[in-house]
């Protein structure tokens, strides 16, 4: 009898251990919100100009990449990147715009933490190297058409250029400036192959 | 009788090509139709380069010039390199017209050319958009049919 009442007392005592070790704290701090719940997250609200719903953060991300793509169109030191950009094609046809417009919001939208969408394009390694996209250097002039360090700065100023056009600016939003810039610069040791 | 196998056999095979070309054909589609899901980015740019120094005032006016005529979605005017960049949806606008309206648009005749990507610029740079697969073609050309 006094066996069993020792038994079951650990068994008690041990059970009671593991329960509490094993419950979550009440008191755990919240998760930090990604950056993409920074910039809207996953809320649904009207696309403003197709009506569908869309995504808040992807909204955002697509507004910033759209007016970006407009500075880098309208930069000569980047425009040679990307003659995609201001190839005229005929009514309807997907444009070079529309794809790197969905292509570099796809990206943001993953980089940021969006777990909702996929970006389906080359990796920024593969992208910018020549030996897996030879239309990089093509030209002829190969030294030209690879990205150089200062062509890679003004590429980020020009997105900062593209979120004040959002009206985000280093003066009214600096934490969130500095750190799309700094997930912008991650990038820069995949696409400066040089 | 073997003939009438052979036959049976042709014909299963076209019928299941068919099948499957079918199911490629709604594939293609719906990728197609996915990447028309934000209507509003078939946009189309096309830029103003412009020879002679432009001041900001001007800039502004000619800004917003283009900016004003209703097929125009948006513009950046880089004005240190008089870079005038306009959006619109594809075959909305000619270039050119747009162009002519603003060299007519002062009495002034600015000194300036339309920016024109050659085909060998064409095949150069980001890859984006430049998908000239069968898959891709097709994809097009379903999505075309069908809207």
């Amino acid at each position: 009898m006094k066996k069993r009442l020792i038994l079951l007392t650990a068994c008690v005592a041990v059970m009671t251990v593991v329960s509490t070790s094993c419950k979550k704290k009440s008191d755990d701090p919240a998760p930090s919100p990604t950056l993409y719940d920074r910039v809207g997250g996953n809320t649904m609200v009207a696309d403003p100009v197709g009506g569908a719903q869309i995504q808040k953060g992807r909204l955002t991300l697509r507004a910033v990449t759209d007016s970006s793509l407009y500075v880098i169109a309208g930069d000569a030191a980047l425009s040679k990147y990307f003659p995609v950009l201001l190839g005229e094609v005929g009514a309807s046809n997907f444009t070079g715009f529309s794809a790197l417009s969905k292509n570099f919001t796809d990206f943001l939208c993953v980089a940021t933490g969006s777990g909702d969408y996929t970006y389906t394009g080359k990796s920024m390694v593969a992208a910018h190297n020549r030996a897996t996209n030879n239309r990089m250097g093509s030209s002829g002039d190969v030294t030209s058409q690879k990205v150089n360090s200062a062509d890679f700065d003004t590429f980020v100023g020009d997105i900062g250029t593209g979120l004040a056009k959002n009206g985000v600016t280093a003066a009214n939003n600096e934490a969130l400036v500095n750190d799309l810039v700094a997930l912008l610069y991650t990038t820069k040791n995949d696409v400066v192959q040089r | 009788m073997k003939k009438k196998i052979i036959i049976r056999i042709a014909a299963s095979l076209v019928g299941v090509t068919f099948l499957l070309f079918v199911v490629l054909c709604v594939h293609l589609y719906g990728i197609a139709k996915k990447r028309d899901a934000e209507k509003g980015n078939l946009t189309q740019l096309s830029r103003i380069d412009f020879k002679e120094p432009i001041d900001s005032v001007n800039a502004l006016k000619i800004n917003n010039f283009v900016g004003s005529m209703p097929e125009v979605k948006g513009t950046y005017f880089n004005i240190p390199a008089g870079l005038l960049v306009y959006g619109y949806a594809p075959g909305a606008l000619k270039s050119q017209e747009v162009f002519d309206k603003v060299m007519n648009f002062t009495a002034h005749k600015y000194k300036a050319e339309r920016y024109i990507v050659s085909p060998e610029q064409m095949n150069t740079g980001c890859p984006a958009g430049m998908d000239n697969s069968f898959s891709m073609g097709l994809a097009n050309l379903l999505f075309k049919i069908f809207n």
